[in-house]
């Protein structure tokens, strides 16, 4: 087996060739108008908005920045266009039950007319109303039944008065009723002259008066029921004037609504409540007239909010649509999403009616579309549920929060609730999908289509120029300069560098947006007319500028000794292993120094950083595959008996994966052959039982970050990474990484097993087992398997004898 | 009419009080009456004697109006209740009174309540006083009382209804009597305090005399502020009378109070047609 050879140049770097471009500058290109990349995605997100059936709701999933809105968008207003503008809705007042106010429906525009109409004809009313009061035949009429009553009361009282002048006797008002008393010559006659008359007279006068005050009281006792009927007369009198002044003007309203037949009941409704009402029309109140004292306290303005009963509140307004709504809620609250209901202070009380129910998102977007962002639905209390509520019983009912939960208890309102069409589309993350899945019963009921966005598209010379055409589409909306075909081609492969992987291109596009925003901000500074290749790598350098302070210091303290990382020289046991850090939204590589020491032991493979629960399961796991490695490979038919450990040296906090378990190996089969490493060298990849080295993530960090500490000490010609084969189609490298390269400054190798990398990095063979099932002499291998056997028989040798069994010996002597 | 005679020759006004609501609207057209012509209001209230001799009956009991509950009377408490009555009153004149800035007096006297508000009207220069103290029934059109005070009073009375006491234009009913010349000299006076308009309504047998009587009045109102206005009615009824001057906007009337047209049921009819008072001059 030959030794692995580094890899060309030209293997680090997927270049996209400026020469497959037809155009100069992106000015040229036409404007795209798809989204790229999101086949499946356009695909699910047309049959989700194309059917309507109960619980096909779309969920658009995908990391932020993928354009979910905008293609969401862009095909519900295709479809939307096409549809009807659904009705208006209308709260009006119920004048049964006046905390329940009633919906109308309308066709598109409807809602505003009738309102409209409404506040026109209260204002005619109010004029109307008063008129055919004031008008004499009104007045005469009144007068008549007034005059009867009194007629009534006086003739009855006459009689009285009547019958007590017969007796000698005079009716006498009191301060608070009516008495008799006897007179004479028109006066009441004193007690003393009364004492004076003879007892028969007296006796006679004292039981007239009693007569007399037993029939007053039995007239009085009718005058109430005169009363009423007086009322019943002036409001049976006042309900056929008030008709009068009413019924022709709401049979004018009638005559133009007679298709709608819930208007009209309305309308017969508010007919009858005007006549039942008329005394607010004729500014008539129920208080008694106040004394002329200045102490009467004013009165509340009530004739002003009694008017308002007979407004319109239009909740939902078309008026004017072309087609259905697309509604997108960007503060999905409850109140916002289905709908509140205010309350005004009046007389430091807090009151209500249906005017002031406002409707939310869902009343907007019934009979349409109703985009809303997943995570805000689910951050905000209680609007996940109501959500789903409205979509499962099709209906929208306005239920006050605070009521529900006894916050606040003041007079609140039931509306009426409405019917519900309309196609939810939530975007968000995928993990958001699963976990609402699993977790939520109703989700899989209710939101029937997923519309899974890509975060990479492949990277085909077809997708180049789409691509190119979408950086025209972007510079063109965003209003920034064209770019040149260098520049469309820096912006690509920086794409694929996004992408992590060269044969493909991130979908990504908000961060390609932001390249192209800097690009332009950096070509503005440079006075170019139009974004060249230097502005994007500009662009591209200052990003990194800003955020790898963290990255510069790693790299500070490794060349202040800080860290203990080596490029030159060679040692046992000790191998550079490479980690990458994310920060925020910017990932880099750091050599970390891993160690191996081995001894006699019994089989057991210690790795520090599980045992202090500074490692992960899966970094765990990459460990115990090492000691199966060995175990397998160089000591099957005996016992394992060495003692290894394991360290990622200088490190601090937890590490997580597997990719440094090939450079843990390396550093063990070191160890135990005795045979130094080559410091220049880092490796990445992970393991498995067979010896195979697998594809890890971030290579390209990972192969950046020993390359900066190697040129910071001094870039000798015999560094390099050892990374898996599987991964040199990711590679992406840093320009000043491929220049080194090319130079020969640098080397990187791809390496499919262990043995190819020990090789690499001891210099010495691996060496393979022969036809007897020996390793040749002097290569790794050899070594390793014949230390592991010393270190058998020395354990033999010390005949240390299982645990368990001594015990038992001890016990049988 | 020289300037001399022009000066307000009403510096007292009388007017009684009672209990009812109706003479506290009375009350308060009265001290607007006064404020205008700078007078001072005397307020009286009559302990009607009828009533302390009732209450002094050994049977005497009420029946409670409208609730026709039945109770007995007695002195005490029918002194009591007067006494409250009156203090009432006093607050009720004093409190306007302010309100207005007028000077006031306040009295109480007892004895039958006509006899002695006639008695009490020769001390001043009008007497005012409600169309019936009982409004609640508007039973009587015009009460016992006012009926015997307006037949057998001295001085001019007003006769107040709801409403104001002062209501533009001030009106007046004109025709040969020199009562209608003693009721234009008042008519004239008002006029010029409250606006300079003055609706004369010449009341004649024939159509030739109206103009007579235009120029009669013509030259007795020679008072630069004031503009008369006329119209004739020939012959008319009191309900004829009533209309005219609800046409012409039914304010303040003046008329002579022993006119014909208010005989009988006269004055109740016009009291009925007007919402604004009435003025009866001797």
């Amino acid at each position: 087996m030959g030794l692995v050879r580094p890899l060309e140049a030209a293997a680090l770097y997927q270049r996209c060739d400026p020469m497959q471009f037809a155009f100069e500058t992106t000015a040229d290109l036409e404007d795209l108008t798809g989204v790229i990349g999101q086949a499946r995605a356009v695909e699910a997100v047309r049959f989700g908005i194309g059917i309507s059936r109960e619980g096909y709701n779309l969920f658009a999933l995908g990391p932020e920045g993928t354009g979910k809105y905008a293609v969401v968008r862009r095909y519900l207003e295709r479809q939307a266009a096409d549809r009807p503008p659904p009705s208006d809705w209308c709260y009006v007042n119920n004048f049964v039950e006046a905390y329940k106010p009633r919906a109308l429906r309308l066709p598109a525009g409807g809602g505003s007319r009738l309102r409209r109409d409404m506040e026109r004809l209260v204002e005619e009313l109010r004029t109307a109303i008063p008129a055919t009061f004031e008008s004499e035949n009104y007045r005469r009429r009144r007068q008549d039944i007034e005059e009867e009553f009194r007629e009534r009361q006086e003739k009855v009282l006459t009689e009285i008065q009547r019958r007590a002048q017969e007796r000698g006797l005079a009716l006498i008002r009191t301060p608070m009723g009516l008495a008799f008393a006897p007179t004479r010559g028109g006066e009441v006659i004193s007690p003393e002259e009364f004492q004076k008359l003879p007892p028969s007279e007296q006796e006679r006068a004292q039981a007239d008066v009693s007569a007399l005050q037993e029939e007053l009281q039995k007239s009085l006792g009718q005058m109430p029921q005169w009363d009423r009927e007086r009322r019943a007369k002036v409001k049976e009198l006042n309900q056929e004037v008030g008709l009068f002044a009413v019924g022709h003007l709401i049979e004018e309203l009638r005559r133009t609504y007679l298709d709608l037949p819930a208007v009209l009941a309305y309308l017969t409704r508010v007919q009858q409540d005007v006549i039942d009402n008329l005394d607010e029309f004729l500014g008539i109140t129920d208080t008694p007239p106040a004394a002329p004292a200045e102490a009467s306290p004013p009165r509340p303005p009530v004739t002003a909010s009694f008017f308002r009963r007979y407004q319109v509140n239009v909740v939902v307004d078309h008026s004017g649509a072309t087609g259905a709504p697309v509604i997108y809620e960007d503060h999905p609250a409850v109140q916002n999403l289905v709908g509140r209901i205010e309350h005004m202070a009046q007389m430091g009380t807090l009151v209500t009616d249906f005017n002031l129910i406002k409707a939310g998102a869902l009343y907007r977007a019934n009979g349409g579309y109703l985009i809303l962002d997943a995570r805000k639905v689910l951050l905000q209390p209680f609007a996940w549920e109501e959500l789903k509520r409205a979509l499962r019983s099709r209906e929208i009912r306005i239920e006050v929060l605070g009521q529900t939960l006894s916050l606040v208890s003041t007079v609140s309102l039931e509306p009426e609730p409405i019917p519900l069409d309309v196609k939810v589309i939530l975007l968000g993350e995928r993990l958001l999908y699963y976990t609402l899945y699993q977790a939520d019963p109703d989700f899989g009921e209710l939101f029937k289509v997923a519309a899974d966005f890509e975060d990479q598209m492949d990277r085909t010379s077809d997708n180049h120029l789409l691509y190119a055409r979408m950086i025209g589409t972007i510079a063109r909306q965003e209003g920034i300069r064209p770019l040149d075909r260098a520049a469309v081609t820096r912006v690509i492969e920086q794409s694929a560098r996004l992408a992590g992987d060269a044969d493909k291109l991130s979908t990504h596009m908000h961060s390609v947006a932001d390249l192209l925003r800097e690009a332009d901000y950096w070509a503005g500074e440079a006075q170019h007319p139009i974004i060249d290749a230097t502005d994007v790598q500009h662009a591209i350098d200052a990003q990194i500028r800003r955020l790898d302070r963290v990255r510069e210091r790693i790299q500070e303290e490794i060349q202040r000794g800080t860290i203990l990382i080596d490029t030159q020289g060679t040692a046992v046991g000790q191998v550079n292993g490479l980690s990458v850090l994310s920060m925020g939204q910017f990932a880099f590589g750091r050599p970390s120094r891993i160690t191996a020491r081995v001894r006699l032991g019994r089989g057991e493979i210690v790795d520090i950083e599980r045992e202090v629960a500074l490692g992960g399961p899966v970094h765990s796991k990459g460990v115990l595959i090492l000691s199966a490695y060995l175990g397998a490979r160089y000591a099957s038919d005996r016992p394992l008996s060495l003692s290894a450990s394991l360290v990622f040296e200088q490190s601090y906090s937890g590490v997580e994966g597997d990719s440094a378990s090939s450079a843990e190996l390396y550093a063990l089969l070191s160890a135990l052959a005795d045979l130094p490493v080559k410091q220049g060298l880092a490796v990445t990849g992970s393991v498995n039982q067979r010896g195979q080295v697998q594809a890890i993530g971030g290579v390209n960090e990972k192969i950046e970050g020993f390359f900066d500490t190697c040129r910071a000490q001094g870039l000798t010609g015999e560094q390099g990474v050892l990374i898996p084969a599987s991964n040199v189609k990711h590679l992406m490298l840093r320009h000043d990484v491929v220049a080194a390269v090319a130079a020969g400054q640098f080397q990187v190798y791809a390496v499919e097993s262990i043995d190819q990398g020990i090789e690499l990095l001891t210099g010495v063979p691996a060496g393979e087992r022969d036809n007897a099932g020996e390793f040749p002499a002097g290569s790794v291998n050899q070594r390793v398997e014949a230390r592991l056997i010393a270190l058998a028989e020395k354990r033999l040798a010390f005949g240390v004898p299982e645990r368990g069994s001594a015990g038992d010996e001890r016990a049988r002597a | 009419m020289n300037e001399r005679e022009l000066e307000p020759t009403i510096r007292r006004i009388l007017v009684a009080l009672d209990a009812s609501p109706h003479s506290q609207a009375a009350l308060e057209a009265a001290s607007e009456l006064a404020d205008v012509l700078k007078a001072e209001l005397v307020g009286i209230f009559v302990e009607d004697v009828n009533l302390l001799r009732l209450a002094g009956l050994p049977f005497a009991r009420e029946v409670g109006y409208p609730s026709g509950t039945d109770r007995p009377l007695d002195s005490p408490s029918m002194e009591r209740e007067l006494r409250i009555q009156a203090e009432q009153a006093r607050q009720t004149l004093a409190g306007v009174a302010v309100r207005h800035q007028i000077r006031w007096s306040f009295r109480v006297v007892r004895g039958q309540v006509a006899t002695e508000l006639l008695i009490a009207a020769q001390e001043a220069d009008l007497l005012a006083l409600g169309r019936a103290s009982w409004a609640s029934t508007r039973r009587v059109r015009l009460g016992a009382t006012a009926r015997v005070v307006v037949a057998q009073a001295s001085r001019p009375v007003l006769l107040l209804q709801h409403g104001h006491a002062i209501c533009q234009p001030v009106q007046l009913v004109y025709d040969e009597s020199p009562a209608a010349r003693r009721a234009l000299a008042t008519a004239a006076q008002l006029a010029a305090l409250t606006g300079g308009h003055l609706m004369v309504m010449l009341v004649t047998d024939a159509p030739e005399s109206g103009p007579r009587l235009q120029e009669e009045v013509d030259e007795r109102l020679q008072v630069p502020q004031v503009k008369g206005r006329y119209r004739q009615l020939l012959n008319p009824t009191a309900e004829e009378l009533a209309q005219a001057l609800r046409m012409a906007g039914g304010g303040t009337l003046i008329i002579s109070a022993d006119h014909p047209l208010l005989e009988g049921e006269g004055l109740p009819t016009l009291l009925d047609a007007m919402d604004c008072s009435v003025v009866l001059v001797r």
